[in-house]
């Protein structure tokens, strides 16, 4: 070890002393003594070579044993202190080596190398001998013993003699292997060791660094030992911490300072700031002056970023709770520490400077500001949380101000448990969510409103996305539109596909989508018709409204549905109701009018008439004034026709009111009409309803077959279709609400009579005006137009009504219902008067029908007159001119192809004034009477005849004056 | 015939002229009747109160449908068990062939205006037999 190894050295015997405490001076100590004494002991060895005497002296006083092995005579001698040493009993001092080695008990891990050093000497392998082992003493304690021994040899070389010492080397041995197990332990703390080791001696101007410690201060590993000033130069203290390092440096080694201690950041070769540690402390100089300082540098980087960690953390926390609009709440459960920030205590309407420090202080601020209704749950909850460990806890609550209002809040927490499960701190907060809460009820509120609406809402909801065409229809919309309940997410395609709208009005809803996605309609509302696979329409009315992107493109569009078919029917009904009564109350109307005019008009026309039928007379045949007179009579007996329409038209006229036959007088009617149909029309008739009557005027009921008929072939006329059919249809309703165009019928049995026609077919504009007077489609100047009007007036006095249904281009149905009055006989029979026979006068029968004449003459002759028939006028003329008073009465038929009933008269009166002549006619109107009346006829018969009506009339006829 | 004087109802009676009243209140329809009736031999009155016995009354009905027989009344109170034609320009012509219409009306006769002077003098002859 030379001195500057021992130098390097005498830092770690300061740093033992100064950190390891005393202990290990003593051994130190020890350790310089044995070393003396064993320079000592060589020393003595030598100087036994020169003289054995003065060596024994010296063994008497020594500490070590002596020995010496006679090896040919087998002999060891041995020192008592040797004895004694070797742990061995007193006994002879000489014995063999046999004997010798059979008492010294050496450690068995001792005894091979012993034995092996003593045959190496003995080889003359070592210049001398020298062993340490263990040997066991009476105690049972091993002893550490060293043993140095040379042989004497003789000139050959052969070992003669072997002598040596023993000496005791327990307690050096021993200290020895503490200090070595200290200092090993001491190298493996400081190699093993997280702190870096340092000394700087002032007074040799060397630092020492451990290698850990140059670590930590970024320094390089190697050397351990330089230069002081070199040292202090490579130290790279960061720069906002030197002058804190240096000033606590400064004031250690003035003695201001127990030690020196200080935190600071140096430089790393990566480039990193790192903090560091440093602790030591000053040995001084007996004046005081400092001559060395050592210590530690610990590593604090991680504890001191840490510790920044924290503190920023905890200042953004403390940040957090002062700017938070929550108030915060910390309860350490165990101990009933309450934290509670001062937001908590502002929501909760406590004053700030409220002291909370338990959570009883907290309840009894708290309690007192809670809704009563809450304040019991809460507790309720509180004591809970206390006792159960919940994840996370969250209530709403009510808080009143001091004027009683309520404001809602909420507690949201959780807990951390012990590993037992037991809640030991609750922390959370406390929100002000009044605003929240009352907008989410607003909300609530009127979601509920939304819902009950949509759900007591008789409209279906329909959302339409564009883009994917999404339609989203609420559960009534489905069912408005008949569908199973599917997902009410489809596309659009898809319920369209399941829809089927009325081609109609199909253009018109696709007008009103394209309109409102344009932009062109602030609304799309539509109403259209949708078929049920029934096959029954429905009306809907469809609203909605598109929702736009900022570019103004429809990107949504929703809305409402509703069925309207009940509205729809109503209003139509409505529509046609008050079409009806418009009509009705025009007709009654224009009927009042008409009726007074038909009144006038007739008194005028009566007087014109009557004056001038004087004034005919007057006039000399043939004369100018003659003619003019005619031609005025004719025009007047014209107005007379018009008059009487007008007056069967305003229904204020009165005629005939008995119960008419109505097959009858229908068919004597078609028979009429048969006879001007027009080439290529077909006439069908089905008249069955027996011999149901109406009360009223035959005549009447005539009219209005006459002028339906006529109406249905001008109709037909007009029409371009190939089948041209006039149908008249005759039946009974026994019970039946028959729908009229301009009235309302009571339920009841009515005669219907329907005549159909194949024309043109009547618009619906002209069909409101059908019935008005003086409203014709013909052309100026032909008909009327007083038609159907005369027939509504008709039918109306009948108390019946009359309905029309009518399509463009296929035709028209005209149906007229009349009251069903009982049956009666096609003639109803006289009640009283009994059949009147003729005493076989002749009567000349003329009808042109053949069939009719035999008829007639059967008729005639059971009555007790004796017939004479023709089928000709002209030939029944020929028969009263030949024999003028041949016969005592005519009958004749008014309806013949040469010459007319009433011309026949006119004739038959030039030859016999005074012969009574009785006309025929299936239909009797005003002007045939009038024209009987004028060629002086008896009587006018209603055909066809009963036997009755003829013996009643021939005997009137043939009653004298 | 109408020229025949034979067959004039008023001549039926060789005693005296038979006695018409006629109302009406349109004066040309007086008048005409006037004439026919006194060509036809008939004395004509005008006051449905006259003392004197009628053989027939002919009274104008306008609207024979509402309250006509208040005219009838009077004549039938005036003058019991004269036979009344009632005319009006409301009847339908024809309806002098009708049954129905002097039962309803509760009159003799029924004529509509305006008439022939010889269907009046038929309707004369049938009531005055």
């Amino acid at each position: 070890m030379n001195s500057d190894s021992f130098s390097t050295r005498r830092p770690w015997r300061w740093s033992r002393i100064a950190w390891g405490g005393g202990a290990l001076l003593g051994a130190g100590s020890l350790v310089a003594l044995l070393n003396r004494h064993f320079v000592r002991l060589d020393e003595t060895r030598r100087s036994l070579e020169i003289s054995r005497e003065r060596m024994a002296l010296a063994v008497a006083g020594s500490d070590a044993g002596i020995w010496d092995w006679d090896i040919p005579g087998d002999r060891i001698v041995a020192s008592q202190r040797a004895f004694e040493i070797f742990g061995l009993p007193r006994g002879p001092e000489s014995r063999t080596r046999d004997e010798w080695l059979a008492a010294l008990r050496i450690h068995p891990e001792d005894a091979a190398a012993h034995h092996q050093a003593i045959r190496e000497h003995l080889a003359g392998g070592t210049a001398a001998c020298f062993s340490e082992f263990r040997v066991r003493h009476g105690d049972g304690a091993y002893r550490w013993v060293r043993v140095r021994g040379q042989c004497v040899r003789d000139t050959g070389g052969r070992a003669l003699r072997m002598a040596g010492s023993v000496a005791d080397i327990d307690a050096q041995r021993r200290a020895e292997d503490a200090l070595r197990v200290s200092e090993e332990r001491f190298a493996l703390a400081v190699a093993g060791s997280d702190d870096g080791l340092w000394d700087w001696d002032y007074r040799t101007g060397i630092a020492f660094e451990s290698r850990r410690a140059r670590e930590l201060q970024g320094l390089p590993l190697q050397p351990e030992a330089q230069p002081l000033d070199e040292l202090i130069a490579s130290l790279q203290v960061h720069p906002e911490d030197a002058s804190q390092r240096a000033e606590a440096l400064r004031a250690h080694l003035a003695g201001e300072t127990p030690h020196y201690e200080c935190e600071y950041r140096v430089h790393h070769a990566d480039g990193r700031w790192r903090w560091i540690r440093v602790r030591a402390l000053c040995i001084r100089e007996a004046d005081g002056r400092p001559c060395r300082i050592a210590g530690s540098v610990s590593d604090i980087d991680e504890r001191k970023r840490a510790e920044q960690a924290l503190r920023r953390s905890e200042e953004r926390f403390a940040l957090a709770v002062a700017g938070s609009n929550d108030g915060i709440l910390d309860w350490d459960i165990v101990a009933d520490n309450m934290y509670v920030s001062e937001r908590a205590l502002q929501i909760a309407g406590i004053e700030a400077e409220a002291a909370v420090r338990t959570r009883a202080q907290w309840m009894a601020l708290l309690m007192p500001r809670l809704h009563p209704d809450d304040a019991t749950r809460l507790g309720d909850e509180l004591r809970e949380l206390a006792t159960v460990h919940r994840q996370v806890h969250d209530g709403e609550y009510r808080v009143l101000d001091g004027s009683g209002n309520c404001r809602w809040v909420r507690f949201r927490g959780m807990s951390v448990a012990d590993p037992s499960g037991r809640p030991i701190r609750w922390t959370g907060s406390f929100s002000d969510i009044d605003a929240a809460k009352k907008v989410e009820e607003a909300l609530r509120r009127s979601e509920e409103r939304y819902q009950l609406a949509v759900a007591g809402s008789n409209e279906g909801l329909w959302d339409w996305d564009l883009a994917t065409d999404r339609l989203f229809l609420s559960r009534r919309n489905q069912e408005l539109l008949w569908l199973d309940p599917v997902e009410p997410q489809q596309s659009r395609r898809y319920w369209i596909e399941r829809t089927h709208y009325h081609p109609g009005d199909v253009p018109a809803i696709r007008a009103a989508i394209s309109a409102h996605l344009r932009g062109r309609t602030p609304h799309f509302e539509v109403e259209y018709r949708l078929q049920h696979h029934s096959g029954t329409w429905h009306w809907y009315r469809q609203r909605g409204i598109a929702i736009r992107d900022a570019a103004g493109r429809p990107t949504r569009m929703a809305g409402s549905m509703e069925d309207i078919s009940d509205r729809k029917n109503a209003e139509a009904e409505r529509e046609r109701l008050e079409g009806r009564l418009r009509q009705a109350q025009k007709l009654e109307a224009i009927g009042t009018l008409a009726g007074g005019i038909a009144h006038d008009f007739n008194n005028i026309l009566a007087a014109i008439l009557g004056y001038g039928e004087l004034a005919q007379k007057d006039a000399a045949a043939g004369s100018a004034l003659r003619r003019h007179v005619d031609a005025a009579m004719s025009a007047a007996m014209r107005a007379k026709s018009l008059v009487e329409r007008i007056l069967a038209f305003s229904r204020s006229g009165m005629g005939e009111h008995v119960a008419v036959n109505v097959r009858s007088v229908v068919g004597e009617a078609l028979d009429g009409v048969a006879t001007t149909m027009p080439p290529g029309v077909r006439l069908q008739r089905r008249l069955d309803c027996g011999d149901a009557a109406v009360l009223g005027d035959p005549t009447q009921v005539h009219q209005v077959v006459m002028n339906l008929c006529a109406n249905a072939l001008q109709a037909m006329q007009q029409s371009t279709q190939a089948e041209r059919t006039l149908t008249v249809t005759l039946d009974c309703v026994e019970e039946g609400t028959p729908v009229c165009a301009t009235c309302e019928l009571p339920a009841g049995r009515y005669v219907r009579l329907a005549v159909h026609d194949t024309g043109c077919g009547i618009a619906a504009n002209v069909l409101e005006r059908i019935f008005d007077p003086f409203f014709t489609t013909r052309e100026i100047g032909v008909g009327t137009g007083l038609g159907l009007s005369l027939v509504h007036g008709i039918v109306t006095d009948l108390g019946g009504g009359i309905d029309v249904d009518s399509r463009v281009g296929e035709g028209s149905t005209f149906t007229v219902y009349l009251p069903w009055q009982d049956s009666v006989s096609a003639v109803a029979p006289p009640a009283e008067a009994e059949l009147q026979s003729g005493q076989g006068q002749a009567i000349l029968l003329v009808d042109d029908e053949d069939a009719l004449v035999r008829l007639g003459e059967e008729m005639i002759a059971e009555l007790g007159y004796e017939p004479v028939g023709f089928t000709s006028s002209k030939a029944a003329l020929q028969g009263v001119r030949a024999e003028p008073q041949r016969f005592s009465a005519v009958l004749s038929d008014e309806a013949m192809p040469e010459m007319t009933g009433s011309e026949l008269a006119l004739e038959i009166r030039k030859v016999r004034a005074d012969m009574p002549i009785v006309l025929m006619s299936g239909y009797v109107t005003p002007a045939l009477a009038e024209r009987a009346q004028r060629a002086g006829v008896v009587e006018v018969l209603s055909k066809p005849l009963a036997s009755r009506d003829i013996a009643r009339s021939l005997a009137n006829a043939l009653r004298p004056g | 015939m109408d020229t025949d004087p034979g067959r004039d109802p008023a001549e039926q009676s060789p005693g005296r002229a038979r006695r018409i009243l006629v109302v009406d209140t349109d004066s040309a329809c007086v008048a005409l009747l006037e004439q026919w009736l006194t060509d036809a031999g008939f004395e004509v009155l005008h006051d449905p109160d006259v003392g004197v016995s009628l053989d027939l009354a002919i009274v104008d009905v306008p609207q024979p449908r509402s309250g006509a027989t208040q005219a009838f009344r009077r004549i039938a109170q005036r003058h019991p068990g004269t036979p009344i034609l009632a005319v009006s320009s409301a009847f339908f012509p024809g309806i002098e062939h009708c049954t129905a219409a002097p039962r309803i009306l509760g009159v003799a006769g029924v004529l509509a205006k305006p008439m022939s002077r010889e269907a009046l003098l038929n309707q004369l002859r049938r009531l005055l037999g």
